[in-house]
């Protein structure tokens, strides 16, 4: 099995944080927040499109929630293969991590 | 609104999902940016935003992830730097082709934009009219003051209208008593706001235009008058009288013909007593503009438009009037219009610059597509290897593009860079009256990124699909590929590449050949050292000291000859008026152009007389009823022997014909020569005419002002040169020559690039050739020879296709003036030769080289 990227792995934990109200702002405003960082848009659009096709997100269209000029919001939400992926991450982490001396 | 460009290019390389996503965050991020750091910070952050989502969004895409993208930009670079001279030619030529297209399509997208930013654009309309009877019709941009609001309150169909107006130069007094003159002030009603997108940044739109004395100014005014205080309440002293300052608008964007600059309400015209007394018939040179309901047809307010005329107004006035309706977008393009404001664009121009644009860029990606395919067939190996190795043909052509896209990008910044440092001082090089506002680059770079994609997918599809098309075993094998020699294709491009230049190159000489001819025809009068002075519009009583105006002028001994006239050849106005031989019946009358003058106009304009005798002071009668006709009115008339011949003018008055003049041309040469009648009528006078000697001009000049200042109480003396004036008419045909001439120059010069890379390319694989050649005894010119005739077998074909092409186009333009050129052979043969030659030098230099080099060098390795 592949196991997720980084960028994957981050922008995952963020739509599986948000929950509900994971949509293309929210997720970025999320990532920014966990990394402290300012991320280029294309890294995550690209990423998220690239996960949509790998099915581990599906999205939902919502009408009438977007800005005013009635575009509609994207909405995305973690898969069954998605959580799978993540819960792997997870363990490889822990287990990675497990018994490592404390890195000066 | 995010420009509808760089959404197109946004779905082109994205789902649909994803852009929908994207664009919601762009527009949050904008708005956002828009509160915190003002617009242009936030315009420019978008912008950058644009790019850096495209470029990882396309990567995703197309490459399905980074690494593989990775490695196929390696090879790109590895191989660039191995071919320094092919990529340079490469680079070179495509970043000039796109500078040029760039600078071409910087003036297109200004011209097709004026006025495009208002919200109710396309419902935005002005009332303009035509005044006059058959045969002497003028169309006017403005109508009568009570037009505005009786449109607002009779009308149901129409939303909203307001009047503009504007003013003569105003002279404002600072608060340091500094006294400046101003253009650009405005009357205006308050509902122009609604009819108007005017970014007003403080104010109340509906409130700031309402009282009398008020003014709304615009960023650059209050910066010029207040520094930087804040403008609102204080005063401003326009003309001696004090209005308070309710509003401050944003700069006007370059391109719009309504540029205000200070707008005074219309309440004021009221309250100083200048309102017309009777405002249905008095003309007060108001614009006004009217938004039509979104539902509601513009043919039943034409309807309601004229009824209202003809209620309120005599049949005397009906007759004359008929009132047109005009969109706003069109107010740019139509130049019929007296009275009217803003700069006016030629959309002949625009095509052509559009279409000079699309050639350039053309040209530069057959040069581009040409060195290209012929490079790939030295990489056939490698093509080879990573067949065998386990590359798919998709990965192949992913390569492939990859390549030339890179090589694109890398020309595009290039180009930009270039543009960007021309564009000024080639727009004021040419004096063209614009500055360019923010999100027109905006729509520009968008235009730019579109280019990059297209050139670098034209560019590079066809070597990647013929390129990987081939078996690996076919490749590998010693023997050569069939069709792998790409002649036929790139003989086409070649071909075509050249034709284009071709054509451009014979317009370039024919346009030139036109303007010469304009500026050294005999105009029929002599456009030198004549001094031409308005009577002020503002002074009423100065036509009548024109007497004493020409007296005081003659006796400086440089003054020639001194005339009052209505019109000169270069200024644009037409009296006309109907005419009938006596005896003739009403239905003779045909309507002509009559010139009311003095009697010193022969000789101030160097005319001449080919029958009769001028206008003498001699002859009592000549100040009543003698007139001069040109000789396309003696034809009109059908006189054989008009002296003395009796016209009536008007249908009533009664003159004779004392002389001919030659036909001179009033108009510019796009025009024919009118029938004209001259005569003497002192009321008609708008300007002085004076022929002064060439000797010492400004003593003379100010001997002049001082004469115009003390006789008419003047505060100054504006003269202009009449040669100025007529040379003016040839403006936009002189600018557009030397604009085609720089970017034909340019054209050339990227095919010639192309050619010789091309030759490079071809002598370096035929070397063993030559070499063997050289051994069985060629000499050196015959194998010069026999690589330059395959070129020039290309180049005669280019010809052959262009002289058509160009004929039709030149045909077509010529088609502009009555009196042109008559088109010979020669530019097209000029042409044809000049390339030709152009073509050789640059092939020849290599055939030679090859040629001379020691057949050893090239034979010993086999």
């Amino acid at each position: 099995m592949q196991f997720l990227s980084r960028i994957e792995e981050i922008l995952l934990l963020a739509i599986w944080k948000l929950g509900e109200d994971a949509y293309g702002i929210s997720i970025r405003e999320q990532v920014e927040n966990d990394t402290g960082v300012k991320w280029l848009s294309g890294a995550i659009y690209g990423t998220l499109s690239r996960m949509r096709k790998n099915g581990y997100v599906k999205t939902e269209i919502a009408e009438n929630v977007g800005d005013q000029r009635g575009r509609p919001r994207i909405y995305y939400t973690l898969t069954q293969v998605g959580k799978e992926r993540l819960q792997a991450i997870q363990l490889l982490n822990r287990v990675m991590w497990a018994n490592v001396p404390e890195v000066k | 609104m995010f420009s509808r460009l760089a959404k197109g290019i946004l779905f082109l390389i994205a789902d649909e999902i994803t852009c929908s996503s994207v664009i919601e965050d762009m527009e949050y991020r904008f708005a956002q940016d828009m509160k915190e750091k003002g617009r242009i910070r936030a315009e420019l952050s978008r912008a950058f935003q644009f790019i850096v989502i495209i470029v990882p969004l396309f990567v995703e895409t197309v490459f399905g992830g980074v690494s593989m993208f990775k490695n196929y930009i390696k090879i790109a670079f590895r191989n660039i730097k191995r071919h320094k001279g092919y990529s340079f030619i490469n680079i070179f030529g495509l970043a000039i082709g796109m500078t040029v297209c760039l600078l071409m399509l910087m003036y297109v997208v200004n011209e097709i934009s004026y006025d495009d930013f208002h919200e109710k654009g396309d419902r935005i309309y002005r009332l303009d009219c035509d005044w006059g009877t058959e045969g002497s019709k003028m169309r006017f941009a403005g109508s009568m003051p009570a037009f505005g609001p009786a449109l607002n309150s009779e009308i149901p169909e129409i939303e909203v209208a307001a009047r503009i107006k504007l003013n003569n130069e105003m002279i404002i007094t600072s608060a340091q008593n500094e006294k400046y003159k101003q253009s650009q002030i405005f009357h205006a009603d308050p509902e122009v706001f609604d009819i108007f997108s005017w970014p007003l940044l403080e104010g109340e739109p509906s409130s700031v235009l309402t009282d009398p004395f008020s003014v709304v100014v615009t960023q650059k005014i209050a910066k010029k008058y207040f520094h930087n205080d804040d403008p609102i309440g204080k005063t401003l002293n326009i003309d001696g009288n004090l209005y308070r300052v309710t509003g401050l608008l944003k700069d006007f964007p370059p391109n719009t013909h309504l540029n205000c600059e200070i707008l005074i309400s219309y309440a004021t015209i009221h309250s100083l007593g200048k309102y017309p007394s009777h405002p249905w018939t008095q003309w007060g040179d108001d614009l006004t503009y009217f938004v039509l309901r979104e539902d509601s047809s513009l043919d039943a307010v034409a309807d309601k438009v004229n009824s209202l005329l003809t209620r309120n107004t005599g049949e005397w006035f009906t007759d004359k009037m008929d009132l047109v309706v005009q969109p706003l977008s069109k107010i740019h393009w139509e130049t019929e219009y007296r009275g009217d404001v803003g700069v006016k664009g030629n959309i002949l121009y625009v095509y052509l610059f559009l279409s000079a644009a699309i050639l350039v860029l053309v040209i530069a990606c057959f040069n581009f597509m040409n060195l290209s395919t012929s490079r790939y067939l030295d990489r056939m190996k490698e093509i080879g290897i990573r067949k065998v190795v386990g590359a798919n043909r998709r990965q192949l052509i992913r390569q492939f593009l990859t390549e030339s896209i890179l090589v694109t990008v890398v020309s595009m910044v290039f180009g930009v860079l270039l543009f960007n440092l021309l564009y000024t001082s080639l727009y004021s090089y040419l004096g063209a009256p614009f500055s360019f506002s923010l999100s027109h680059f905006q729509n520009l770079y968008a235009i730019v990124v579109l280019m990059v994609l297209v050139v670098g997918l034209l560019a590079g599809s066809y070597p990647a699909w013929f390129m990987s098309r081939f078996h690996p075993a076919e490749i590998m094998n010693k023997r050569p590929v069939k069709g792998t020699s790409g002649v036929s294709f790139r003989n086409v491009l070649v071909v075509l590449q050249f034709a284009i230049s071709i054509i451009l190159i014979v317009g370039t000489i024919i346009i030139y050949q036109q303007i010469d001819y304009m500026k050294n025809t005999d105009l029929g009068f002599d456009k030198e050292d004549v001094v031409l002075a308005y009577f002020p519009f503002t002074n009423p009583e100065a036509k009548e000291k024109y007497p004493v105006i020409k007296t005081e002028f003659l006796k400086h001994q440089n003054v020639v000859e001194v005339t009052g006239v209505y019109t000169v050849p270069g200024i644009n106005s037409q009296y006309n008026m109907t005419v009938r031989k006596k005896g003739g019946g009403e239905k003779e009358s045909v309507t002509i152009q009559a010139l009311p003058a003095d009697f010193g106009l022969v000789e101030s304009l160097g005319l001449e007389i080919v029958a009769g005798r001028d206008f003498s002071e001699d002859y009592s009668l000549d100040s009543k009823e003698s007139v001069l006709l040109n000789e396309a009115a003696v034809k009109t008339f059908g006189f054989d022997n008009p002296i003395g011949e009796r016209l009536l003018l008007f249908g009533n008055k009664e003159v004779s014909v004392i002389g001919v003049v030659k036909d001179f041309h009033v108009k510019s040469l796009h025009s024919k020569i009118s029938p004209m009648l001259i005569y003497f009528d002192p009321k008609f006078y708008l300007l002085t005419a004076t022929k002064i000697k060439p000797e010492d001009p400004e003593a003379t000049l100010a001997y002049m002002g001082d004469v115009w200042k003390t006789v008419l109480g003047e505060s100054e003396f504006n003269y202009r040169y009449m040669k100025d004036a007529y040379d003016s008419y040839y403006f936009a045909e002189e600018k557009t020559g030397k604009l085609i001439s720089i970017f034909t120059i340019l054209a050339l010069f990227i095919s010639c690039l192309g050619l010789f890379g091309l030759a490079a390319f071809i002598t370096n694989r035929k070397v063993k050739e030559i070499g063997i050649r050289k051994v069985l005894g060629a000499s050196v010119r015959s194998i010069a020879t026999l690589y330059s005739k395959e070129f020039t077998k290309w180049v005669i074909v280019s010809n052959i296709i262009a002289w058509p092409i160009a004929y039709f186009l030149i045909h077509k333009w010529l088609g502009n003036f009555a009196y042109r050129i008559a088109l010979t052979p020669i530019p097209f043969v000029m042409s044809g030769v000049s390339v030709l030659l152009i073509a050789l030098v640059s092939v020849s230099s290599h055939a030679i080289r090859a040629a001379m080099a020691n057949p050893v060098e090239s034979l010993r390795s086999e």
